[in-house]
This record gives structure tokens, C-alpha cells and sequence, in this order.
């Protein structure tokens, strides 16, 4: 009975979650120009002063995979598989 | 003068509105809670960016079947990991964004167009598992074990859910991962063993997460790697105890010494108790046996029920639940069960505040 009663409370309790979601941010391909400009960015990345946060490769606009604020810092990571998982 | 029609058809328009954004919000509500029809939802983005091409309905298409694919695992994972882990993956498009508005380690993923998808499933659920495991105790962890663990869950994601996507993230995220860090590939190891019995996701993430949570503030969180260490031995222990065979027995109760049920650590102690058999004298051995770990002051309770005995496991912990010495926690589901075969049920019980306050609970 009382394991019965918990899956009542638990199925209620755990109702919210089903509606919690764990967002992604993501930015499309063509939006990556916009982004870039609304961090005012856009010319650091163009003279390839930002490096990959892993390997150090100059991050461009063909190389760059995501952007992580980290120790509260804009840092950059490149499309190497390598590098993107070491996230 | 107004002609009589007008209210009359202004009265239908406002029912048909009302009706169409009835209708539609019970779709939206049926998509959130059965994520088996978020395929439908991706497949007419699919279609329709298929016909138009127009980038709103690409980056949708793209969007909802990202969401689609990570949402059929999540409904599994959701009753398998701790309670609050696992929420549903959405896909959050930023066109422009404001350095302050990112949170600390938050980040924003490229997704490139849809000939891409693979990757971008594969990055997707690499990058949902990061975010979603240990919430508020990542820091804590050590990277290696944490890195291990993500890769564990979402390597066994990928080869049940998308196996032609196996190859493609053993040669890029586990190869890298392991290249990078060898240590990583031990635990993978040692992870891998755990979880063909169930006890990966069962007890050992509780634990360490439960772990994580007390050695916050505390000189333990030096010796996190340590104590993983040994939780994991243990559990490995437990499992080689379980697959000895004495004579013609292998029966846990014959295999395991009685110290091997349980592990009492500085921060926590917790206890297994495996059922099955229910030929065998019902349900009394098992209270008992709970009992017993309540005496000895052992903290957490795994009960961990056999699949071909589901139904009599469901009840033992019915039955454990009523005694006033332990609380449950959680009943949730395990991959494996503790024989190796496919699903199965476990459950959390801590030790009640009043069991803790009769015999005086030490804190760490």
C-alpha cells in the first residue's frame, strides 16, 4: 500500500519534470555572423586573435565550433572532434 | 446601421479561433509528454524544409530532430538516473546574445546545416549528457571519472538508439577522450563492467553524486578520485563474488562474505540487498536482512530486484518501505539487472531521521 502511495506522489512529483527541459544553446551556420557581432567580436575573430581553447589553432569563422564563458571569460572551440570533446 | 451577420460571424471566427488554439495547444501538450511523437513533429519539419528551404524551417527541421532523437533516450533515462537529472533536450536558437547573459561554463553550440546531422546529433548528445549529469556536483568530481561517466552513458545511448552511429563516436569522442587522458579508458573499462549488472547506474552514480554532494565543503573533496576508487572496487568485488560459482550454487548468499554486502566509507555507508527466488520462505529473509543493515547503522539501502522477479521485488519493497528504520528514496530502473539480463528494478532507502536520531548520527 504505501509503495503504492509513493508511485502516486511520485508520479505527481516528478510531473513538472516532464515538463522541465535542459536547453542546448545553439546557433545556426548563417546566424554565426550576427552572433559574433552582438558579442562584439567579429573583427578579433577576423584577424584570428581568439585560439581554440584546447589546441590553440586560431579560431575563424570556418573553424569555430562553440563558445563557452569560462572563468568568466569568453573562450573559443574549434570544429576538431578532438577538441570539441574535450568540453 | 451594422447588418445582423456581422456579430454572428464575428461570434463563429472568435469559436473557430478558440477551437484551433484548443486543438493545437493539446498537440503541443500530447509532443511534451509522449516524446515517441516528437518523430512525427521532426519528420513534417523535415518534409516541409525538404519543399521550401527556407532557413526558418531548416534550422526547425534541424532543431526538432536533435530534440527528437536525445528525447527517446532522455524517456528511458529519466526513470534509470536520479530523480531530477534528466529534463528534455531542447534546442535554444541564439541569433544575438550579450556576454553577460551567459552563465558561467554555458555555451553555445554551432549547428551547421542539415547534410551535418550526424555530427550534429552526435555534438547534441554529447553536449546534452555534459550538461545533464551531476547537476550542482560537476565541480566536485574529478574530470576524468565525470568525462568517463558521460561518455558511458552516452556511448550505450547511441549504440542502442542509433547504432550506425557507434562507429563514428568510438573514432571521434572515445578515441580522443582516451588519447587525451588514459585514465579515462580505465574507468571506461571498469564502467562498462558495472553497468552489464546494473550497478552503474543503479548505485555507483547515487553514490559518488551522494558523495559529491556531503565532501562539498569538506577536506574529503581531496580525496574524491580515492573514494571512487574504492566504491568502485567494492562494487567490482561484489560483482566477482556474484558470478563465482560454489559447487553447483551461485547463489549470492553462498558467494559473497557477509562484509561484502556492504561498504561503510567516510562519507557514506550503503548496503545491497538482491532479490529474487520468491519460492524461498517470501518476504521475510529480506525484511530481515534489512533489518540487520538498519542495526549495523548502514545509511543507504540498494535493493536491487532481478527482472524474472519483478513483480515480487516491486513487492519486498513495498514491504521494506513500511518499516519505520529506512525512508524510500526512489524506485527506479536499472539497463541490466544484477544477472545480466535486460531491465530490471531497484531502490533507494536511507536510514529515517528517527532510526539516525535513537542510535545519535554522526555527521561528517
Amino acid at each position: 500500500m504505501k509503495l503504492f502511495w509513493y508511485k502516486i506522489k511520485n508520479f505527481f512529483s516528478k510531473l513538472p519534470d516532464r515538463f522541465k527541459k535542459t536547453s542546448i544553446k545553439a546557433v545556426y551556420d548563417s546566424d554565426l555572423m550576427n552572433l559574433v557581432e552582438s558579442l562584439g567580436i567579429k573583427d578579433s575573430i577576423e584577424t584570428g586573435s581568439y585560439l581554440c581553447k584546447f589546441c590553440a589553432t586560431p579560431i575563424t569563422f570556418e573553424n569555430l565550433q562553440a563558445i563557452q564563458k569560462d572563468g568568466g571569460e569568453l573562450k573559443f572551440i574549434c570544429s576538431r572532434l578532438e577538441c570539441f570533446s574535450k568540453i | 446601421m451594422i447588418p445582423t451577420f456581422i456579430p454572428i460571424l464575428a461570434q463563429n471566427t472568435l469559436m473557430v479561433v478558440g477551437a484551433i488554439a484548443l486543438i493545437l495547444g493539446l498537440i503541443k501538450l500530447l509532443f511534451e509528454l509522449i516524446p515517441q511523437l516528437g518523430r512525427l513533429k521532426s519528420d513534417f519539419w523535415r518534409w516541409i524544409a525538404g519543399k521550401w528551404r527556407g532557413r526558418k524551417l531548416i534550422k526547425n527541421a534541424i532543431a526538432s530532430d536533435i530534440e527528437t532523437h536525445v528525447n527517446e533516450v532522455v524517456a528511458d533515462l529519466q526513470n534509470e538516473l536520479p530523480a531530477g537529472w534528466i529534463k528534455r533536450a531542447s534546442i535554444k536558437w541564439i541569433t544575438e546574445i550579450k556576454d553577460l547573459d551567459l552563465e558561467e561554463g554555458e555555451m553555445i553550440l554551432r549547428i551547421r546545416p542539415l547534410e551535418n546531422q550526424d555530427q550534429n546529433f552526435l555534438s547534441g548528445v554529447y553536449a546534452f549528457f555534459t550538461r545533464a549529469l551531476f547537476p550542482k556536483t560537476k565541480e566536485v568530481i574529478p574530470a576524468n571519472a565525470r568525462k568517463a561517466a558521460v561518455l558511458r552513458i552516452a556511448y550505450r545511448t547511441i549504440t542502442e538508439k542509433k547504432p550506425f552511429l557507434k562507429q563514428s563516436f568510438e573514432d571521434s569522442f572515445l578515441e580522443t577522450a582516451v588519447r587525451d587522458d588514459p585514465s579515462v579508458a580505465t574507468y571506461l573499462g571498469r564502467y562498462d563492467r558495472l553497468d552489464k549488472k546494473g550497478f552503474f547506474t543503479g548505485s555507483f552514480l547515487r553514490e559518488i553524486h551522494e558523495i559529491a554532494t556531503r565532501a562539498r565543503f569538506h577536506e574529503l573533496r581531496g580525496r574524491m578520485n580515492q573514494e571512487i576508487d574504492e566504491i568502485l572496487t567494492h562494487i567490482e568485488g561484489f560483482i566477482t563474488n556474484l558470478e563465482r560459482p560454489i559447487g553447483d550454487t551461485r547463489a549470492p548468499r553462498a558467494t559473497i562474505p557477509p562484509g561484502g554486502w556492504y561498504r561503510v566509507g567516510p562519507a557514506t555507508s550503503y548496503a545491497f540487498l538482491l532479490v529474487a527466488r520468491p519460492e524461498h520462505q517470501g518476504v521475510r529473509p529480506y525484511i530481515n536482512r534489512a533489518q540487520e543493515r538498519s542495526a549495523q547503522r548502514i545509511e543507504r539501502l540498494y535493493v536491487m530486484g532481478a527482472k524474472e522477479q519483478e513483480p515480487f521485488a516491486r513487492y519486498v519493497i513495498s514491504e521494506i518501505a513500511k518499516l519505520p528504520n529506512y525512508k524510500l528514496i526512489e524506485v527506479f530502473n536499472v539497463n541490466k539487472d544484477y544477472r545480466g539480463t535486460q531491465g530490471g528494478i531497484g531502490a533507494l532507502f536511507v536510514i529515517s531521521q528517527t532510526a539516525r536520531q535513537n542510535e545519535g548520527d554522526p555527521e561528517i
